[in-house]
């Protein structure tokens, strides 16, 4: 579907001649006559036919009108030639406009050639078949349209250049400018007579050119062109003595059946060697601007839209296997990585293997082993006696005398919330910091003060004050809290009994909370 | 150029052509994507399995003198009891002769169910279970210090693992002087912990 194998349609006046062009082989398929029998043969020739078709159109009915346009934008630019080749042409259907450049003046008018058949009627009916068949029709060419291509695949490089080709429909001669078609005829011309034909060449060229001076396609009557005559290799010889240069002529013999060859045609009808370079340069070389409208090329649309399609999608999974690519190619890279390092891994499991087996024996598995012992180090850390707290507090008691022990509650656990000072003084003992979420061994201390009256508030408070800051600069304790013998604080209700033989200070306690932190 | 219906004949093989081309495309790229993250999980799993054994080949030396102490430790264990079930008529024993040699007031306790030790840390899915019996005890003390023999003694003879989890001394009497009678009263509750054994090599 990509590839369509191409057909090649030469329509004449009187016949139309298909041809199947392969890579470098042009071959008549069918020559088909202008009637009913002609068409119906045509009609079957391209019936379900999946080709390519190019129509080249060698006829004498065609016109070609230069005009100037004001330079536009594209959209007005399309109306205004839409609207003057209407002007101009009483049937549109096979017409086209092509710009030949701007002027160089201020305005930048635009130059531009309008073409046509005058005839038109004579296509209907191949076009028509064609139509009904289906045909993917690229594109219809005049022969005239094609003559830049051919001086161009010459090898002429020249800025004002008449191609003379001697043909089956006559001698056609197509006037060049700057690569641009300007102006195109058809002679009769016969082709028996090979000194008649190179006498009609130049003859017919001489006349042009004047004709070209006098519609002002020339400067001046002595301006040069170059005649490119293309004829098949019988005329070479009288051509050659026919077409001498002269002051306004320099002509270009070229050899059609050499160009043929030239341009990369190995078999093609010996016949029709002009109308070969035509056809193989509407393949290979054809102009952007052709006669058929988009109702004639619907089909080839189509089939470009398939081809467009499918090269989205081509595109996308060679992108996608591109990208695959690159992928399993890194994927490769990794799974050699892979087998290495299983393969060394089996290496370094047998070694671990014959080294582990060295190891002593053990009633459980090294793991739990291990676990166990673990475990139960920490528990060891974890786990206290109350001695430890019992020492330390001892060692605080030896300097107060006066203090006596009531209660000691150890325990193992958190740190209680941190609260102020139950009825501190002017000079509080604080609690310290302690961690909230480690475990502490913790002691809570009740002691009372003996020996002191109730009245003597202040003595009282004293004591219990210094024990407490002595355990307080232990550094392996943490004071955690403390309740004072007296809410002495201007939040608290304090009560007292001055003057009473009987208040001894026998509910003077306090409690201190002292802790350490385990596990460390 | 415009198109009408009956052009979709031309173009619906070309459009499904194109949609299963971009579709293969995108299928050959996630494949491959999925390959290549697949081998690349598949290469940090061979090279930390790679790297593990090469570690815990260059650590044999010290596993080797690691698992040397831990069973050491763990045949102390083992033989001393804390290894094993708990056995009630021994530690009830040991308290009985620790009483009479430090010559001890009347002793009286509660044992609890034993259930699995519930301390932070010590859950069950470690392979090792730590089992815990709670005792409350009421002990009659002449001073501190029989306490503090006491537990020591306790922690050192019984066969179960000794965890003090709190121990109340409160003074019950001043005493008179010279009447040899206990002055404090201590209520203590300990864990007695033993280690369910793992079971055999693994």
């Amino acid at each position: 579907m990509l590839w369509q194998k191409k057909r090649l349609l030469y329509l004449t006046g009187n016949q139309l001649t298909a041809y199947s062009r392969s890579r470098s082989d042009l071959a008549v398929d069918a020559v088909f006559e202008r009637n009913d029998a002609g068409l119906a043969a045509f009609a079957t020739y391209v019936a379900r036919s999946r080709n390519l078709y190019y129509l080249v159109v060698d006829v004498v009915e065609e016109d070609y009108h230069q005009d100037t346009i004001p330079y536009l934008g594209r959209g007005d630019r399309r109306q205004l030639l839409a609207r003057k080749l209407g002007q101009r042409y009483r049937d549109t259907s096979l017409t086209l406009s092509m710009s030949l450049g701007y002027e160089k003046l201020e305005r930048r008018n635009e130059k531009v050639l309008y073409a046509s058949f005058s005839n038109t009627q004579q296509f209907e009916p191949w076009l028509s078949a064609l139509e009904h068949a289906e045909c993917r029709l690229a594109g219809i060419y005049s022969t005239a349209l094609l003559a830049p291509a051919l001086i161009k695949a010459a090898g002429l490089k020249v800025s004002r250049c008449l191609l003379v080709s001697a043909q089956q429909t006559g001698l056609r001669q197509s006037y060049v400018e700057d690569g641009k078609i300007r102006f195109s005829r058809v002679g009769q011309l016969n082709l028996e007579d090979a000194q008649s034909v190179a006498a009609t060449c130049a003859s017919e060229s001489a006349r042009l050119q004047q004709y070209l001076v006098t519609m002002r396609q020339l400067p001046t009557a002595t301006t040069p062109i170059d005649v490119m005559v293309l004829a098949a290799a019988p005329y070479q010889a009288a051509l050659t003595e026919a077409c001498r240069s002269s002051e306004v002529l320099r002509f270009h013999l070229i050899n059609a059946d050499d160009q043929c060859r030239a341009t990369g045609l190995k078999s093609f009808p010996a016949d029709a060697a002009c109308e070969a370079l035509f056809l193989q340069a509407a393949t290979t070389d054809a102009p952007a601007e052709q006669f058929a409208q988009e109702q004639h090329r619907h089909h080839y649309r189509l089939w470009q839209i398939s081809r467009g399609l499918l090269a989205v999608g081509a595109t996308a999974l060679a992108a996608g296997m591109l990208f695959a690519g690159v992928r399993l190619v890194h994927a490769y890279t990794l799974r050699g990585k892979i087998q290495a390092d299983q393969a060394q891994f089996r290496v370094l499991s047998a070694e671990y293997a014959r080294v582990t087996a060295k190891f002593p024996a053990t009633p459980t598995s090294t793991a739990n082993l291990k676990t166990t012992i673990k475990l139960y180090d920490r528990l060891q850390q974890e786990t206290a006696t109350p001695a430890y707290l019992y020492e330390q507090i001892s060692k605080a008691l030896a300097g107060f005398p006066r203090v006596e022990i009531e209660d000691i509650d150890w325990r193992v656990g958190k740190p209680p919330a941190q609260a102020p000072v139950k009825g501190a003084a002017a000079r509080p003992v604080a609690a310290a910091a302690a961690a909230p979420n480690a475990d502490y061994a913790l002691a809570v201390v009740s002691a009372r003060v003996v020996g002191a009256r109730r009245t003597d508030l202040r003595s009282i408070t004293d004591m219990a004050e210094q024990f407490i800051a002595t355990l307080k600069k232990n550094p392996k304790l943490t004071v955690m809290g403390a309740h004072m013998p007296f809410a002495i604080t201007a939040e608290d209700t304090l009560s007292g009994d001055i003057g009473s033989s009987r208040a001894i200070a026998e509910d003077a306690s306090f409690k201190v909370t002292v802790g350490r932190r385990l596990g460390r | 150029m415009k198109l009408v219906q009956r052009d979709l004949k031309w173009l619906w093989l070309p459009i499904a052509a194109c949609i299963a081309l971009i579709a293969a495309g995108a299928a050959c790229a996630y494949f491959a994507d999925g390959y290549l993250q697949e081998s690349k999980d598949l290469a940090r799993a061979a090279a930390a399995q790679r790297a593990d054994v090469q570690g815990k080949l260059a650590r044999a030396n010290e596993e080797e003198r690691e698992i040397e102490a831990s069973l050491k430790q763990y045949q102390t264990l083992a033989a001393r009891g804390v290894i094993g079930e708990e056995n009630r008529l021994d530690w009830i024993d040991t308290v009985t002769a620790i009483k009479n040699e430090l010559r001890l007031y009347d002793i009286t306790y509660s044992i609890e169910p034993q259930k699995v030790l519930d301390y932070p840390g010590f859950g069950g899915d470690s392979g090792v279970t730590f089992m815990v019996s709670r005792v409350k005890m009421s002990l009659k003390l002449l001073h501190e210090g029989d306490l503090l023999n006491f537990i020591d003694e306790l922690a050192r003879r019984g066969k179960s693992y000794l965890s003090v989890r709190s121990c109340d001394v409160r003074r019950e009497s001043r005493g008179s002087g010279t009447t040899l009678a206990p002055r404090l009263q201590a209520n203590c509750i300990f864990d007695l912990i033993t280690i369910r054994s793992p079971g055999k090599r693994t």
